[in-house]
């Protein structure tokens, strides 16, 4: 067992820690407890109104004597094709609201759950859109004795609302496509960015039909208000948390680059401080969207964890030269002012539903665990810290790491090497022919909330192993870094 | 729970759509006895006129059965409609005309007694929350107009247009002119 590899026995001053924050003290297991109750609380509470929600719809479609619809088959067609727009839009302001940046979600579930559930939930919602403008053609074309493609002129004939409704099921098609096309070739985030905007006119565009030729939310119904307010609920949720906050934040605490240290030639450390920053409540294990107003930088907002558990003052992150945007990093210049979004993310103290806990990291991943170690609520009788890096230059911040480790009493372990060839594994080729498994790095995983950061297939074996060991689900936290 | 619960959301609107349409068949059929009765009433009140020169004319003709002179007495107000519109008394049912952008339809039949229009009872009217509404509202209109030209009620002008519909074939097969 690598425990503190001779290599990296030069242990330098244990790193005290300051911080500006009130209440600073470590968690006692029963807030832990009451955190972990509160936020599964939280949890079922979302959830429970996600289903509820779609139940609404279906209740106020029955209240509008959808039964009747059922009476014959081709009137039958049309009001599963009423009921497939008004669950599939549901779900949609649902999807709308999981993007939205909206705090309690992203306290609960974290930010990035809660994208992976609305893109699980993009297809559905696709189909059942689609399955609405089919069926009801369908449906119409039978009561009527035409055929759907002369009933679908007859409706863009009807008005202005219905050949908008048509515009929205053309872009809301382009995003689907488009959004599968990126996850499958990679395109570039730009290209996903523009599109995505596209989804927004899906939406609007997709509004006046239902209010007028939607009979459901007719004037003078209950449902009209309803439907309303959902609707300027989750719109008004993106415009409130996707733009005016961080612009309110960045305007408010003027955040300035005022440190930026090479760690190695492809590594660097930048350090921002700015006004009123204990206020932003940012924890060890976060992440923000920087965007650095610099040349060549100002035009696009990249997502880093902080490399330092904010301590009120200053924040710190530290970048890989991965290339482009990144590189510029490498020689940015103190003094640049930096405006943000966040923070976000669930890799953070408040996650923790136990009090034993296990830190895994890989690489540049190592920056948001490092964070977290630091916060100086987080503190146990049983902490693991497990690094990992192809080189001894790969576990980046390794010494800092090191003094935290020391000043809280946590085991370091540091898995040096690349992993062996043709197996699928997340430890350095040593560990893994020495027999090491999560269980014996971490005797004590299994009652350990595991947190874990890296590249993302490196993170899935990792997750992996934690589920062979005993883990639980809700037990394992992880951020992934993608869009 | 969350299942329990949206069960029992989907439940209560069963219930409400439930009773509303009860609460629809009850005024259906209410204003439908209504329409009767005040069908039997304008008929009896308009035919007066009517029935005053063929009751005179038939109390001319024959005296001698009041049975017989009222029966002549009615069928020739008929006959004295018949000249008027030459369409025999009967209920003539109209076609179910669907509506294509709200997925509704009206079906309609119409009434005549003395060759007049005396009423015109919705058979079905599935529209919209409002739109519903001007079912009644076109009948009126129609049995006023004494005929299918009559205006779109504002805010249902769909299912106005479908009602037309209705009650125009309704006077097609009745061979009515207006």
């Amino acid at each position: 067992m690598t425990l503190l590899d001779d290599r990296y026995t030069t242990p330098g001053v244990p790193q005290t820690v300051t911080t500006y924050l009130p209440a600073a003290r470590q968690s006692t297991p029963d807030e832990i407890t009451r955190r972990h109750k509160n936020r599964m609380g939280r949890a079922d509470f979302l959830t429970v109104i996600v289903y509820f929600s779609v139940a609404v719809v279906l209740a106020l479609f029955l209240a509008d004597k959808g039964m009747t619809y059922f009476a014959s088959p081709a009137k039958a067609i049309t009001g599963l094709g009423i009921i497939a727009g008004l669950v599939g839009t549901d779900l949609l302001l649902v999807m709308l609201l999981l993007a939205a940046r909206l705090p309690i979600v992203d306290r609960t579930f974290g930010h990035d759950k809660a994208i992976a559930t609305h893109r699980k939930l993009g297809k559905p919602v696709f189909y059942l859109i689609i399955a609405h403008m089919g069926l009801l053609l369908i449906g119409y074309g039978l009561q009527s004795a035409s055929n759907p493609i002369a009933e679908a002129l007859t409706l863009l004939g009807s008005g202005n609302d219905m050949i908008l409704a048509f515009v929205a099921m053309a872009a809301m098609t382009i995003v689907v496509v488009t959004s599968l096309v990126i996850v499958r070739r990679k395109l570039s985030y730009e290209f996903w960015y523009v599109v995505h905007l596209l989804s927004y006119v899906a939406v609007l565009a997709a509004l006046p039909h239902q209010f007028s030729t939607g009979m459901l939310f007719a004037e003078g119904t209950w449902a009209r208000p309803y439907w309303l307010a959902l609707i300027i609920l989750s719109l008004g949720s993106i415009v409130v948390f996707r733009f005016l906050v961080p612009i309110a934040r960045s305007v408010r605490h003027r955040l300035v680059v005022s440190e930026v240290r090479l760690e190695t030639p492809d590594v660097v450390t930048i350090t921002v401080t700015g006004r009123d920053l204990h206020k932003l409540r940012a924890r060890g294990g976060q992440f923000m969207n920087w965007r650095f107003w610099a040349p060549g930088l100002a035009l696009k907002s990249n997502p880093f964890s902080f490399s330092a558990a904010p301590n009120g003052r200053s924040m710190r992150i530290t970048v890989r030269d991965l290339g482009g945007q990144t590189h510029r990093l490498m020689t940015m210049r103190p003094g640049t002012p930096v405006t943000f979004e966040g923070p976000y993310g669930m890799l953070t103290e408040a996650s923790r539903t136990t009090h034993s806990a296990v830190l895994i990291g890989s690489g540049i991943g190592i920056t948001p665990i490092r964070a977290l170690l630091e916060d100086p609520r987080f503190g146990a009788a049983n902490i693991t810290v497990i690094l990992r890096g192809s080189t001894e230059e790969n576990v980046y911040l390794w010494s800092e790491v090191y003094d935290l480790c020391v000043a809280k009493n946590v085991a370091l372990r540091v898995l040096v090497g690349h992993r062996p060839r043709g197996v699928e594994t997340w430890l350095s080729a040593e560990a893994f022919n020495r027999g090491d498994r999560l269980a014996t790095l971490a005797p004590h995983i299994k009652d350990s909330d595991v947190f874990i950061c890296g590249p993302t297939a490196w993170m899935d074996l990792v997750v992996k192993d934690a589920h062979r060991a005993g883990v639980p689900a809700d037990r394992i936290h992880v951020e992934r870094f993608e869009f | 729970m969350a299942g329990a619960g949206s069960a029992a959301i989907v439940a209560v609107g069963w219930m409400f759509g439930a009773q509303a349409i009860a609460a629809t068949t009850a005024a259906t059929s209410t204003s439908s006895a209504g329409a009767n009765t005040q069908s039997s009433a304008s008929s009896s009140g308009a035919t007066p006129s009517a029935s005053a020169s063929a009751s005179a004319s038939a109390s001319g003709s024959s005296s001698n059965a009041a049975g017989s002179g009222t029966n002549s007495g009615s069928s020739s107000s008929s006959g004295s409609g018949t000249t008027t519109s030459g369409v025999a008394d009967g209920t003539y049912t109209g076609k179910d005309v669907f509506e294509p952008q709200f997925g509704g339809d009206v079906q309609v039949s119409v009434t005549f007694a003395g060759g007049v229009i005396t009423d015109v009872a919705t058979i079905s009217c599935n529209a919209s929350h409002g739109a519903d509404q001007a079912c009644p509202m076109l009948r009126s209109e129609a049995i006023s107009a004494q005929s299918a030209k009559i205006s779109t009620i504002g805010r249902a002008t769909y299912t106005s247009r479908v009602y037309i519909q209705s009650l125009q074939s309704a006077l097609d097969a009745a061979g009515y002119t207006g």
